[in-house]
């Protein structure tokens, strides 16, 4: 078994309680089981705010920095963010 | 002249501080008609009155603070106040803008905007309680830090109903880049508008009013900005609830996932120790309730009180108490290699005490932590001065303030200014342009601010445009339909960013003359016609917006169409380039820094760059769009004419400064 790391923010970190953690996968596990693994975990409220009715607002998952489509076949060490779309400063 | 129109106060003070001299004025129509008010307004003011080729700190430098017609009224934020004068940091125009409920005050004393000149005889105080108006002696407030001075003023006055715009003792010392801070918490940050108050021998203004304030068309005002407040609601933006949560900081990890957190003086942008100074490890840690505003604040008539607050319980910083945003966090924090949120916010607090802009100030330190390591300044001082020292960092702090030895009275001119002083190719390793020090967003990854940087009229700034929609994957429908390029919301792609820069900077300009805050226009998209578009792509048949053209219509009864909103706009952005080109502003000035010509060396955006050849381009096309000579950037005869500008163009005829 090997694992990528999933960091949480905004958020996201409240509802999960942690800012980062290590979750082990398996060989040929997609980002969209991964996503249906953190469902499972985290229940209503996380499903609630990836918001899909938020349109260009959803939640934004990056894997390595790089936006990827939800297929993506995870490999061992790949560090996965899941934040909101914002701007402001 | 009478003046009728709703929404203003109506009044204009003039304080004479030399001759200890205040006069009320009918406020200026034709003005208001032309440039609506705060920031457009203020550019006026300094055009018609100000001697170009004055030192800033000499008495005879203007300082200009303005509301705009919807400031004070019931509407989708309402709170902004605008400030202006020749700056002593860039010695060119100088602007900064505030939030809080100052603003809103001084309208209800009845006055729209204040103008000051001279320089009082001793340290005084302008104490505004409605008619009443008057110069007091402010000798016991003197050297006191801000939140001193704005108590102590409260105190004296009508407590909390009493709002207080203060300088700090940064200010006294003459620091090129001090604030002036409104109501303890918001500051009108940038360009050093605090240096050229105190050089006044003005501690603080002191305002109570009771008054009240009538729109033109009541009962289509309240349908206007019942469609505002709804637009706001029910922006996805907004329905997140993450602006509430986090504040400004939220993007300190955001920028940092996408690539674009200066860290290390610009060195990177991406910094290993963000997640340790982010908004979420704030909200975790310090965001307590025994903080001075545990649920946080709004400024007025806000929904999306996005000031957040917190308290250092122990340790080295125990006690440090305030209000954080990110421009501060990145200053003191990634940009010095810092990842020690507690030096951070104790960094941040005294800032804010002594009065000083925390973008500069971060900015001078970083820059100086680099020319250390690059063997180009000395570290005479014995400080440590390397990325990463937190104890070096939060000390450089004190000693800027202070003028204190030779880095402290170096770093108190600012980065560029202390570069030029330093020699070599210390300048190489600024991020200033037209003079001033870049904030916290690497152009070459987000080109829109990128153009902005360039052109802005007060020297590098993002806040002229704020062209978030490049950050906050914006479907490509609405590029396309908006600036004419599928790829224009795209963070990297340099198309239809020209039309993109153009398009917010005209609404930027609105929204600081008329008193509202550009989270609605910028993070938030409420504003007319984005959320129309969105709907139509959507199908969604009801949608509610921010009509800025409705809104001051209702309000003041001037007839405004949405066209005609975007013509204010472009001419309040010539405006200040016609007062810019009387400070020597030309084509040359509006370019990137060096270090944005090199590609960025590690990290997932390595290799990108902002290429000279690049931004010619664009400026050819803004500049076009501008109706600015493309050789020499000045403006031409004939757009002062098709903006009706007229007395401009005269003005700038006799002193050959059109083409
Ligand atoms: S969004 Fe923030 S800065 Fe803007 S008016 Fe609201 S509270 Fe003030």
């Amino acid at each position: 078994m090997t694992n990528v790391t999933v960091k949480y923010l905004m958020v996201f970190s409240q509802i999960t309680q942690k800012r980062k953690e290590v979750i082990p996968i398996s060989e040929g596990m997609t980002l969209q089981d991964l996503i249906e693994v953190l469902y499972a975990k985290y229940g209503r409220k996380f499903k609630k705010v990836f918001g899909k009715d938020l349109g260009h607002r959803s939640a934004l998952i990056t894997i390595n920095s790089e936006v990827k489509e939800i297929s993506y076949i995870l490999n061992p060490g790949d560090e996965i963010l899941i934040s909101h779309i914002v701007g402001g400063g | 002249m009478t003046f009728d129109y709703g929404g203003y106060a109506g009044k204009t003070l003039r304080v004479d501080l030399s001759k200890g001299k205040i006069l009320k004025e009918t406020q200026s129509k034709p003005r208001v008609e032309k440039y609506l008010g705060g920031r457009g307004a203020d550019a006026k003011i300094l055009f018609d009155e100000l001697e170009p080729n004055i030192n800033p700190l000499n008495s005879d430098n203007i300082l200009c603070i303005s509301t705009g017609p919807i400031t004070g009224l019931l509407g989708p934020t309402t709170g902004r106040i605008n400030v202006a004068t020749k700056s002593p940091l860039t010695e060119i125009y100088g602007n900064s803008n505030a939030g809080s409920d100052w603003g809103s005050e001084l309208k209800y004393a009845g006055y729209d905007n204040i103008i000051i000149k001279g320089k009082a005889p001793k340290p005084v105080y302008l104490c505004i309680d409605d008619e009443h108006v008057e110069l007091k002696d402010a000798a016991h407030l003197w050297r006191e830090g801000i939140f001193e001075a704005t108590l102590a003023l409260q105190e004296e006055q009508r407590g909390y109903d009493t709002k207080v715009a203060a300088i700090g003792p940064a200010a006294e010392n003459g620091v090129l880049f001090c604030s002036i801070i409104f109501n303890l918490w918001d500051s009108a940050g940038r360009t050093g508008t605090g240096t050229v108050m105190a050089s006044k021998n003005l501690k603080a203004i002191t305002v109570s009013g009771s008054g009240e304030l009538k729109v033109a068309d009541p009962d289509r005002y309240l349908e206007i900005v019942r469609d505002g407040w709804l637009g706001i609601l029910n922006d996805p933006g907004f329905l997140t609830g993450e602006h509430q949560a986090l504040g400004t900081p939220i993007c300190v990890n955001w920028g940092n996932a996408q690539g674009w957190l200066p860290t290390r003086n610009f060195r990177e942008t991406t910094f290993e120790g963000a997640d340790s100074i982010s908004g979420e490890e704030f909200r975790d840690k310090y965001s307590t309730r025994s903080s001075p505003i545990p649920g946080g604040r709004a400024c007025m008539s806000c929904p999306n009180r996005c000031k957040r607050f917190g308290r250092i319980e122990s340790g080295k910083y125990a006690g440090t108490r305030g209000a954080i945003e990110f421009e501060g966090i990145a200053a003191f924090g990634s940009k010095c290699g810092v990842s020690d949120l507690e030096a951070v916010f104790h960094a941040y607090t005294l800032a804010n005490d002594y009065g000083m802009d925390c973008v500069s100030c971060g900015n001078a330190i970083a820059t100086f932590m680099e020319l250390v390591e690059e063997g180009i300044l000395e570290d005479v001082d014995k400080l440590g001065l390397k990325f990463g020292n937190a104890d070096a960092m939060v000390e450089m702090v004190h000693r800027i303030a202070n003028k204190q030895d030779k880095l402290g009275s170096l770093g108190a001119l600012g980065a560029y200014k202390a570069a030029l002083k330093i020699g070599k190719n210390a300048v190489d390793y600024t991020t200033s342009i037209k003079g001033m020090d870049t904030i916290a967003c690497d152009p070459r990854v987000a080109k829109g601010f990128g153009l902005t940087y360039a052109i802005s009229s007060r020297g590098s700034d993002h806040l002229r445009t704020h062209v978030v929609f490049e950050m906050i994957r914006m479907p490509p429908e609405i590029g396309k339909e908006l600036f004419g390029s599928e790829k224009a919301c795209d963070l990297m792609s340099y198309d239809g960013k020209v039309r993109m820069v153009l398009w917010h900077e005209n609404l930027a300009a609105i929204t600081d003359s008329i008193g509202s805050c550009r989270f609605m226009h910028g993070s938030y998209y409420a504003q007319y016609p984005v959320p129309e578009l969105l709907g139509k792509l959507h199908n969604k048949k009801e949608v509610n917006s921010i009509k800025y053209h409705d809104w001051i219509s209702a309000a003041t009864g001037m007839k405004i169409d949405y066209k005609k909103l975007l013509d204010i706009g472009h001419r309040i952005v010539n405006i200040e380039r016609a007062l810019n080109t009387r400070f020597g502003i030309r084509r040359k000035d509006d370019m990137l820094p060096k270090k944005f010509s090199e590609p960025i060396k590690k990290g997932p955006r390595k290799g990108q760059s902002f290429p000279k050849e690049q931004l010619e381009k664009m400026l050819d096309e803004y500049y076009t769009n501008r109706g600015w000579d493309l050789k020499t950037g000045l403006i031409k005869k004939s757009e002062l004419i098709k903006l009706d500008m007229k007395e401009v163009l005269d003005d700038l005829d006799k002193e050959n400064l059109v083409k």
